[in-house]
């Protein structure tokens, strides 16, 4: 057994206040982060030391690697999720707006050249038919128009998201750069983890840190974005072979990689699947049925004979290809200007209706990719809503997965200031008990200084 | 498991959003009576919704077509019936001087009505609807020219009354052209003072008055059978509407049963939020 002197108690009983004083801290640290973003709890070390009391070690960050990287990919399944239902929804609105969708547009129309049949040289009849064709044509530029601005909307997040990446990277290499090698700041390290999450909500990828302390941010193309204290750079430039729509390239150095592809999660990821996939598809359904339906009722239609006697006539403006078809749908100018020129004999005289007949006989002609016309508008606009809706659930899902982990992250590093309050307490008890301690071998020592 | 104060009150917190949100949603389904406003709300049902409102527009779109098939037929009518008085009375001329009863100023007289007769139904035969077309011409721009010689087409018009349903609508000059001829021929014979003739132009008067007869008889048939198929045409509307309707519409005892439920989930989320936050304030 060692003996020590009563300074040697003295001692003992000052690292008791030393231990108590910086568990007092740290637990004043979480209380007072208990609602900060990205807070980690801390933990004062604190370990017994044979006939020396008590020494006082680092502080430790209550975390979980494992976590985090279950969070950054949850985080960044929400975001694709996320961008993806809101790139998607705006343009479901204006699919599905007011009394004239397309579908309506469509069904209108056939009923109108059917109508026309009954009284082909009626006036108000003929107008109301070009007007249902002008409808159909307003009905088809909206729907083209609206599929396209959510393209250009992504290409802009897209651009703000590259830049925002950026940004995250560079602050990332900041922070590797001063705390490589160091016993890093708990603070820094809450800020590391927290960029690398905000990092894969936009872009995906995830983060290791190596034997140096340092994290690496690895994108899921297997591209390394941040690596010690360097930063490579997103960048965006249009893409010639996807319609002057952007693509992402990674930039480090002299080197530029293209990482549009492999970018299918965050943010970017669901950017791209609205734009590349999902819009892309509406934009093509929907221009082959502008496409199918301007050629067939054209070629009936310049069968026929108008009011004029004069045949040959499409009823709309003719397309010059299935891409674009419904973005410049129109009625074609002679029979805008002109609804005398809506041909609806069949050279019989001016009233001959079976050209009519013909053009209504469309309504259930398989001539849009094997389906009728409406059904082809029907299937368009469901299927849409039903990547709408998958995107919807897909949200859904994720919030609850992110919830789940914000749980276990929270049972983990989270603040109870229950916890910490009776911490402090505890300490200060603990710190009473060493100053007590201290007064006593002081006491003890000013007695026996009396005694000599 | 370990749960933070922070944590229960962002569980408190979205406890009460949802919940508000479900009420909201609820609330919505009961006051619109709609359940599915868009595609993604439930696709297949939206399609279904939306097959039965494209047939109802469709529908819809030909209302106005039949209506004008319908005054056509009703002019037709009203002048197939002039055309059959006017046989009528020829009838009865032609009686009247058949029987050699009657001088020859007074066969002069006669043979004048008659031509006047003859007049009066070839007007009838010429007339044109609303919008200047002729009644009586098929799908030619004439039916009869100035002496009465039909010059119209030979079919008659097709209209479809619903979804690949036609009929047969109009009455063409040739199915009335009889009238004329015996109105000729009888001008013709008391024209002649020509008794025999006369007594003989009876039997072709009678057959003329038969044709004007039988085709004011089909522009009746032609008018109900436009009438059924525009009560049809009607029907089939409200079907699809009301099919349509019932497609998008909630039910409303699930409707009130579900803002029930989220009435007691918001009453009890914010009892809840409220303990936690009594809580942590003590």
């Amino acid at each position: 057994m060692s003996t020590r002197g009563l300074s040697g108690l003295l001692d003992l009983g000052n690292s008791g206040l030393r231990a108590a004083r910086a568990q007092m801290s740290v637990a004043g640290r979480n209380i007072t982060n208990a609602n900060t973003p990205g807070y980690t709890r801390q933990i004062q070390l604190q370990s017994s030391v044979p006939y020396d009391g008590v020494s006082v070690g680092g502080v430790l960050r209550s975390d979980d690697a494992r976590l985090l990287a279950r969070e950054q990919g949850a985080d960044s399944a929400r975001a694709h999720a996320d961008d993806l239902h809101a790139a998607l929804e705006p343009v479901e609105a204006v699919l599905n707006q007011g009394d004239s969708t397309l579908v309506d547009a469509i069904a209108a129309l056939f009923g109108g050249f059917a109508g026309l049949a009954a009284a082909p040289t009626s006036a108000p009849l003929r107008s109301d038919t070009v007007q249902k064709a002008a409808t159909v044509a307003t009905a088809f530029r909206a729907a083209a128009e609206a599929v396209e601005r959510g393209r250009a909307d992504a290409d802009r997040d897209i651009a703000q998201v590259a830049t925002d990446a950026s940004r995250l990277a560079a602050a990332l290499a900041d922070i590797n750069a001063d705390t490589l090698g160091r016993d890093a700041d708990p603070a820094a390290l809450d800020e590391r983890d927290r960029i690398s999450r905000e990092l894969s909500k936009l872009v995906g990828g995830s983060s290791q840190v190596g034997e140096d302390g340092g994290l690496r941010f690895i994108l899921d193309s297997g591209a390394v974005l941040v690596d010690g204290k360097y930063a490579a750079e997103l960048r965006t430039t249009p893409d010639a072979a996807n319609g002057g729509h952007l693509r992402m390239v990674m930039v480090s150095g002299n080197i530029t990689h293209d990482v549009s592809t492999n970018l299918t999660r965050g943010r970017v990821g669901g950017l791209l699947e609205a734009r590349d996939r999902v819009l892309a598809s509406a934009g093509e359904r929907i221009d082959q049925l502008a496409y199918d339906l301007a050629t067939t009722v054209n070629q009936v239609h310049a069968g026929n004979v108008g009011l004029d006697g004069v045949s040959g006539r499409d009823l709309f403006a003719a397309p010059t290809g299935v891409h674009g078809a419904a973005a410049s749908f129109a009625v074609s100018v002679e029979v805008l200007s002109d609804p005398s020129a809506l041909a609806t004999s069949a050279g019989g005289g001016i009233n001959d209706n079976r050209g009519a007949l013909a053009l209504a006989d469309l309504r259930n002609a398989q001539a849009a990719q094997g389906r009728t016309f409406t059904d082809a508008s029907i299937d368009t606009l469901a299927a849409f809503g039903t990547e709408v809706a998958r995107a919807s659930s897909a949200l859904d899902a994720a919030e609850a997965h992110s919830d789940f982990l914000a749980g276990l992250r929270d049972a983990r590093s989270g603040v109870s200031i229950e916890e910490e309050m009776s911490r402090l307490a505890e300490m200060q008890h603990a710190h009473a008990a060493a100053t007590r301690f201290v007064q006593a071998v002081d006491e003890t020592f000013a007695d026996f200084l009396a005694t000599i | 498991m370990r749960i933070t104060e922070g944590r229960l009150a962002t569980l408190s917190s979205s406890a009460v959003t949802r919940s508000f949100s479900a009420f909201a949603k609820a609330a919505k389904a009961v006051s619109t009576n709609i359940a599915v406003e868009k595609p993604s709300d439930d696709p297949s049902a939206w399609a279904a919704a939306a097959r039965a409102r494209a047939r109802a527009v469709g529908g819809q779109a030909q209302a106005a077509g039949m209506a004008q098939a319908r005054d056509r037929l009703d002019l037709s009518e009203t002048a197939l019936t002039s055309v059959g008085d006017a046989l009528s009375r020829a009838r009865e001329l032609a009686v009247l001087f058949g029987n050699g009863q009657l001088n020859t100023d007074g066969r002069a007289g006669g043979a004048i009505e008659v031509r006047g007769l003859r007049t009066q139904v070839l007007d009838a035969l010429s007339r044109r609807d609303a919008d200047g077309q002729p009644l009586f011409a098929g799908s030619a721009a004439q039916a009869f020219d100035a002496s009465g010689t039909y010059v119209g087409g030979a079919d008659r018009r097709e209209l479809e009354v619903g979804e690949g349903a036609r009929i047969e609508s109009g009455i063409l000059g040739s199915d009335v052209v009889a009238a004329l001829d015996a109105l000729e021929a009888l001008a013709t014979a008391l024209e002649a003072n020509d008794t025999a003739a006369v007594h003989t132009a009876i039997d072709t008067v009678t057959a003329g008055h038969a044709a004007a007869v039988d085709a004011r008889s089909l522009a009746g048939t032609q008018l109900d059978a436009l009438d059924t198929a525009e009560s049809s045409r009607a029907a089939f509307v409200d079907l699809f509407t009301q099919q349509h309707d019932r497609l998008i519409s909630v039910d409303p005892a699930e409707a009130a049963s579900t803002f029930a439920r989220a009435q007691q989930q918001v009453r009890t989320a914010s009892e809840l939020a409220t303990q936690i936050h009594q809580a942590f304030s003590t």
